[in-house]
């Protein structure tokens, strides 16, 4: 298969774009596209202040390698969950995670949490039981207000993640089964600043997994390749494949899937949630101040306070 | 007549002389969770496996 654009050899067959592009055509391909879907939904700009979220995985950096070629001024913050036993995954991660700023010159932030507060993310999980052994429930809550806490006390524009259109595709199979209203009203690429949150944008959105794969390995991105020990046997992973079987069958498959969904929510087809600014205004954080649904502590920190 | 695919997790000695489009459907992998390289290039479901040829497949799929 020759390259759609220059004739030599193609690398990459992308089959629902109808386009086959060689390994230097392929790369300029995805900065346009990520330039793109930046552009389409108005994510950001290149004067303001950015946060990335890095894993040390192939989306992550990825993404930050396309922003600095791009002109986006984007820092990384890396969390360091403590996934550590018998694997070094978080160990390993945070290896990669810095290597690959150091080599560009990029700021990047670590944010050890078990120095931080007193436990890695196994033991959050072990201790408060929820989620069925595993520590993923946990691991998104941690995430999710650090992140934002990192990008409010930064002063951070926006605090970008890499998911992708395989990611997207996979949560919204996965909110659509349970019918998660509150959910589904949420999963737009980008989410508007409200009261006590940051504006979140996730510009890899409209890309394939294997696109995002195809880039790190073609651009000798160092990644970190095997799968968090708590992955193993996950809804997002089962309902991937899923989705893969359906794009076999049918190319293009979650492109529309996910792109449809967006055009339903842009018209209003789901309500915006229990998260409003008004129900954001209600309740404060007893003890860190953030909004809250209810009175007294945030789920964070009850999650961290351990009596 | 055959070729090695090396996965994440081992190696399997294939029948070579044909498609990687045919392997991968004889393998039930899907083309959408794997990358294939060999000697450091990414190929596509046309290109030919030849006797000898050593594939990397590159899984796509991650998270949790």
């Amino acid at each position: 298969m020759k390259c759609t654009i220059c004739n030599q050899k193609a690398a990459l067959h992308l089959e629902h774009h109808n386009l086959a592009l060689c390994s230097d055509h392929f790369p300029e391909w995805m900065c346009k596209q990520t330039e793109r879907t930046i552009q389409k939904y108005s994510m950001f700009r290149r004067d303001e202040k950015l946060l990335l979220a890095v894993s040390g995985g192939k989306d992550s950096l990825s993404l930050w390698d396309i922003l600095w070629k791009l002109g986006y001024h984007a820092d990384g913050i890396y969390l360091d969950l403590g996934i550590d036993q018998g694997t070094r995954y978080s160990c390993t991660s945070g290896e990669m995670a810095q290597a690959f700023a150091a080599q560009r010159g990029l700021n990047l932030t670590v944010l050890d949490i078990r120095a931080k507060y007193g436990e890695s993310i196994p033991e959050m999980g072990a201790r408060t039981k929820r989620g069925h052994q595993k520590p993923c429930s946990q691991c998104g809550l941690v995430k999710r207000y650090l992140l934002n806490k990192a990008a409010l006390d930064g002063g951070y524009d926006a605090i970008l993640t890499a998911h992708n259109l395989d990611d997207e595709a996979a949560f919204l199979f996965s909110n659509l089964t349970h019918w998660s209203m509150q959910y589904l009203g949420r999963q737009h690429p980008l989410l508007p600043a409200t009261t006590g949150f940051a504006r979140k944008a996730k510009p890899f959105c409209l890309l394939y997994e294997r696109e995002t794969t195809a880039y790190a390995y073609l651009n000798n991105i160092a990644y970190v390749y095997s799968e968090c020990p708590y992955a193993t046997g996950s809804k997002q992973l089962r309902n991937k494949t899923y989705l893969n079987r359906l794009e076999d069958e049918q190319i293009g498959f979650k492109y529309q899937f996910y792109t449809g969904y967006l055009r339903a929510l842009e018209a209003g087809a789901f309500p915006a949630g229990q998260e409003t600014p008004e129900v954001l205004e209600q309740y404060r954080c007893t003890n860190c101040g953030q909004p809250t649904l209810s009175d007294g502590l945030c789920t964070f920190c009850r999650l961290v306070k351990k009596n | 007549m055959t070729a090695t695919l090396k996965t994440r997790e081992k190696e399997i000695i294939i029948q070579g002389n044909r498609p990687l489009y045919r392997i991968m459907e004889d393998l039930q992998l899907s083309p959408q969770a794997y990358l294939a390289a060999r000697e450091g290039m990414l190929l596509t479901g046309d290109d030919r496996i030849e006797e000898g040829d050593v594939v990397e497949l590159i899984a796509v799929v991650s998270g949790g």
